[in-house]
């Protein structure tokens, strides 16, 4: 009698790679039913993740590209919400399925898993804006752990399956991702110094927001006038709207 | 607070919260939930679980430990199912009496083959996940499709395992229906052979017949007569048990739902009338 623990690992390569391992004599009808369940389990769940990319990359590809990912990648969540993260993972790190896909997919791939994950994000931000207070110029504003600033070499907000940027389309895209106070995903565009704001904002050292305004002003190599502290006190107080900055803490909270 | 022997719950989906949540009397006692769907996720269906935990009891159904797996157990995630389960004030925490992974997540259930050397490394196992989880595991009986080589049947396995490791069950009359139709074995005499005083809890689920001699476990349908008739003959030889109604594809509404969680307490009841 064999160890389970080899039959196991028989049985496991069987459901992980149908064509090349046959060797425990199980009915081969019967042994499918494990392949088909475990294979269309991560159809769905990657498909679901990812709607954008699967409606772009045919339904051959995908089907390959999950047999790749279950014949090579090893996942070690044991989370079903992070599945689609050891896909994209797989794909990225992986050459099994990089021939003939667009240019973009992995960017566009990682746009979609953002929303995922921000929703992850365990910070209750609704718990912590309410200890908080709104002096965000004099205070030290507080960034949401679940508001990401990403940047992108392509458009990726505008991909569909009508629009395919070609290499030449290439844009640099900044985009905050951020979780809303009424807890579903915002994305927005940023301008370059927008992000930079959003840079200084990220210092351990600053010690409030108008620090960090004058931060930025330095780091621009301009004078802080009146206009430059206007906007961008408005840009924080934006932040804070949006859900991105849950608040400050200054001397009294 | 242990849950009574006569109540009746409903496995929980995502899905059902709208519903549920405008709903002014629940036609169940308590939801069972499936830890590795919720331990991990953000605030926004942390408020919704905490909203339903307010007005009812929960039970756990977990997906991923790999009790019968050859890959170390998880400790981390023992440990944060610890915190979990402690938060939301749980104490049922069951699994299924099979593996779900080799050296990565497979994220499906699979059949333990029936050997000697999987009873000590199981038990062992279980022994390890009480003492972390500072509760009892209770292990269902799984559906299976098809059975690897071993030295045993599934009612002797399943039986030495409870016994080497002093582990409650979790009968599920739907596999134990199912199995018996792919494994052509007697579902009453299967459910006879278990130790009564073992069992603390039951599931009981729809299928999806294939083809006349292989059924697939979908919890996608409603449940069949002959099911009905073994949660009876369960009631009768071990007596009521919390049981719960699992449906997790083509789920109806609540008041579909709450028909068959009707046929559960009226089973209950005529279980009681018979004792008494």
């Amino acid at each position: 009698m064999p160890s389970f623990r080899n039959i196991q690992q028989q049985f496991t390569a069987a459901v992980r790679n149908p064509s090349d391992h046959n060797t425990l004599g199980i009915e081969p009808r019967r042994m499918s039913v494990y392949q088909e369940l475990v294979f269309n389990n991560l159809i769905n769940f990657t498909r679901s993740a990812f709607p954008v990319a699967c409606s772009i990359m045919s339904s051959d590809w995908w089907q390959h590209a999950v047999r790749q990912f279950l014949i090579h990648h090893r996942s070690q969540s044991p989370y079903f919400n992070e599945i689609a993260a050891e896909f994209l993972s797989f794909l990225r790190e992986s050459d099994a399925v990089t021939t003939t896909e667009p240019d973009f997919l992995l960017e566009l791939m990682h746009y979609e898993w953002v929303e995922l994950a921000l929703d992850n994000i365990p910070q209750d931000t609704l718990a912590v804006r309410q200890q908080l207070s709104d002096d965000l110029v004099n205070g030290k504003p507080v960034l949401s752990d679940a508001a990401w600033l990403l940047s992108y070499e392509y458009p990726v907000h505008e991909i569909s399956i009508e629009r395919q940027p070609t290499l030449q389309e290439k844009k640099d895209t900044l985009v905050l991702v951020y979780r809303k106070p009424d807890l579903s995903i915002g994305f927005r565009l940023m301008t370059p110094i927008f992000g930079l704001l959003w840079q200084q904002l990220q210092q351990k050292d600053i010690s409030s927001g108008q620090d960090a305004i004058e931060q930025l002003a330095m780091q621009l190599g301009i004078n802080a006038d009146t206009s430059f502290h206007h906007h961008a006190q408005q840009a924080l107080q934006e932040l804070f709207e949006w859900g991105a900055i849950l608040g400050a803490h200054n001397e009294r909270t | 607070m242990p849950l009574n022997s006569d109540t009746v719950g409903l496995g929980y989906r995502r899905s059902m919260y709208q519903e549920l949540i405008q709903c002014d009397q629940f036609p169940f006692d308590f939801l069972e939930i499936a830890p590795e769907n919720w331990m991990n996720s953000g605030p926004r269906l942390q408020h919704q679980l905490r909203a339903l935990r307010e007005r009812v009891p929960f039970t756990t159904h977990g997906l991923s430990l790999s009790i019968g797996g050859f890959a170390p157990l998880d400790l981390p995630f023992l440990r944060r199912l610890k915190a979990f389960l402690d938060d939301y004030d749980i104490e049922l925490y069951s699994e299924h009496l099979s593996y779900c992974s080799d050296e990565g997540h497979l994220y499906d259930l699979m059949p333990i083959p029936f050997t000697a050397d999987a009873i000590g490394h199981v038990s062992e196992r279980i022994r390890t996940v009480s003492d972390v989880l500072e509760r009892p595991l209770v292990l269902e009986n799984v559906s299976f499709y098809a059975m690897p080589d071993g030295d045993m049947n599934e009612l002797e396995f399943i039986n030495a395992v409870l016994a080497e490791a002093d582990c409650d069950l979790l009968l599920d009359v739907n596999n134990v229906y199912v199995n018996s139709i792919n494994h052509c074995y007697d579902p009453v005499q299967f459910i006879t052979g278990l130790p009564a005083e073992r069992i603390r809890y039951m599931h009981i689920a729809g299928h999806y017949q294939q083809q006349a001699d292989l059924i697939i476990d979908t919890h996608g349908a409603d449940v069949i007569d002959p099911v009905w008739q073994l949660l009876k003959t369960s009631y009768q030889y071990a007596g009521c048990h919390p049981t719960l109604l699992e449906r997790d594809f083509n789920i109806p509404s609540l008041d579909t739902l709450s028909n068959e969680l009707a046929t559960i307490r009226k089973t209950q009841a005529t279980q009681h009338a018979i004792v008494s």
